[in-house]
């Protein structure tokens, strides 16, 4: 059956709401799919070049032909799902860098694009002044209570303030400041 | 079929709302289509063995556990429990006298799938049509009236070109005992098959110019869009949920959970919590537990006023 490699890389990430392994070998199957049927259309085509609108030509070119435009339809969709996938995880993390078990689910050019999205957010937030991936709502207080539930040693601050966060001490902070390294795991919110 | 949205027109859930089968019939001979089409689907009805154990009954599926073939009474009585494929049916069934021959023929005699032995022993005499289990190969011209079930992008191009007739497949036909049932209480079917009855029923409907089917889509939503919202701003458990979202099409599936999350929100609302959360929704980083615990002692408040 055509299509089915194609099929399966659409079923695989409706399957999950994460980031699945990139797909190496179904793409592969699929654009060679490709290559073969429009191969073999052309072939059809060329030797039959004046009954070409007869039915019993019609209808094998125009099948292979959407199962082309189908097979490159159901990859862009995967391809095009990740990208979506992975500008959520930027926005969510509010964090530029990938974590390695992340990184290794993603293509060279996934890395590429992350990394250049990162850029591109970075320099836009440089030039608005704000940290766009913070607070989306607008917060109740300009400071919380966090407690520090792995051990970070000396960190700078957004703001430029130096604090030393050591395992399980408690620090109230400001909100801007913490809130990435909440999002990450690092610190807890007490309320 | 070509929307300028990109949103859209690369939806993951139109797509997978297109792979619908639709039952076609070739109008012309077909120019070599063989490999595309799952022929060997077809030849399964034609099969028509009888089963060995009962008597009344055809093989209809194969019995994955055992490589046999069964028949609907076998299937809850000798091999319960098993699970069974329709699809792979004249592939490999192996012989229940001998197990280690598959069926190779089927005997004209007895109407039941025999193996090499079987031929020579217990059919002694009889006549036999072979089984050919390679119908699919790929350079195979498809004949004038094949029936064959082809997914909706393909059949929508072909139809358009007049080169297959088109049959509204059965979930949708008027008096299939699905639609009916959907007729009769739409909340309380499952939509466990049909995971996207309604977006493939659209596409249809505007294949076959059916007004009718639209309105009926859209009557069955109605209602079940009142049940979920209903479900939806109750249920805390979560259990119930992942059994109510078991019964719904996808999109169903997502207006559940969006209102659920609103819901949910509002109760937080309420509360008035500001707390940052940690984040769980795509990659958790991992934390260590159990040195987590706050020891008291410990305590240090650093305020900085900056």
């Amino acid at each position: 059956m055509f299509t089915k490699s194609a099929i399966e890389l659409v079923k695989e990430i409706r399957q999950t709401d994460s980031i699945p392994h990139y797909n190496d070998t179904n793409i592969k199957l699929a654009i060679n799919e490709i290559n073969v049927l429009y191969e073999e259309l052309l072939q059809v085509l060329m030797a039959n070049g004046n009954e070409k609108s007869q039915p019993y030509y019609l209808s094998n070119s125009m099948t292979y032909f959407s199962v082309i435009y189908r097979d490159k339809r159901c990859v862009l969709a995967y391809l095009n799902e990740r990208l979506k996938r992975i500008k959520e995880y930027r926005w969510s993390s509010g964090n530029g860098l990938l974590p390695d078990q992340l990184k290794e689910k993603l293509s060279q050019d996934e890395i590429q694009f992350f990394s250049d999205y990162d850029k591109n957010l970075t320099d836009y937030n440089i030039k608005v002044g704000l940290d766009l991936t913070v607070d989306p709502q607008p917060p109740k207080d300009l400071y919380v209570e966090v407690r520090v539930i792995k051990e970070l040693g000396q960190v700078v601050l957004n703001s430029g303030a130096t604090v030393t966060l050591n395992l399980n001490t408690t620090h109230f902070l400001k909100r801007s400041d913490v809130s990435n390294l909440i999002s990450q795991g690092s610190l807890e919110h007490i309320v | 079929m070509i929307s300028y949205n990109n949103q859209i027109y690369l939806d993951i859930d139109d797509i997978l709302a297109q792979e619908q089968k639709i039952p076609c019939v070739f109008l012309y001979k077909a120019y070599k289509l063989g490999s595309l089409i799952e022929k060997k689907k077809e030849i399964k009805y034609k099969l028509e063995i009888k089963c060995t154990h009962h008597p009344n009954y055809d093989i209809t599926s194969k019995c994955i556990n055992c490589n046999q073939g069964v028949c609907s009474v076998c299937m809850s009585e000798l091999h319960n429990g098993h699970s069974f494929s329709s699809e792979s049916l004249n592939l490999e069934i192996i012989c229940i006298h001998h197990p280690n021959y598959d069926i190779t023929s089927k005997c004209i005699n007895c109407n039941l799938g025999v193996c090499l032995v079987c031929k020579l022993k217990l059919h002694k005499r009889h006549s036999f049509s072979e089984l050919n289990n390679n119908m699919s190969s790929e350079d195979t011209d498809i004949e004038k009236d094949t029936k064959i079930k082809l997914p909706y992008w393909l059949a929508y191009v072909l139809a358009k070109k007049s080169l297959v007739s088109v049959e509204i497949p059965n979930p949708y036909k008027d008096e299939h005992s699905f639609t009916n049932r959907l007729l009769a209480d739409p909340k309380e079917v499952s939509m466990i098959h049909y995971p996207y009855y309604a977006s493939s029923g659209t596409k249809i409907s505007s294949l076959f110019s059916d007004h009718n089917l639209k309105l009926f889509l859209l009557n069955i939503f109605k209602k079940r869009y009142l049940y979920i919202y209903n479900q939806a701003s109750f249920l805390k458990d979560n259990s119930m949920i992942t059994k109510i979202l078991g019964n719904m099409t996808q999109f169903e599936k997502r207006l559940f959970q969006e209102i659920h999350k609103s819901f949910v929100d509002f109760e937080n609302w309420k509360i008035s919590s500001d707390k940052i959360e940690k984040n769980y929704y795509l990659y958790p980083i991992e934390s260590n537990i159990n040195s987590a615990k706050s020891s008291p002692n410990k305590r240090k408040r650093l305020i900085f006023a900056n």
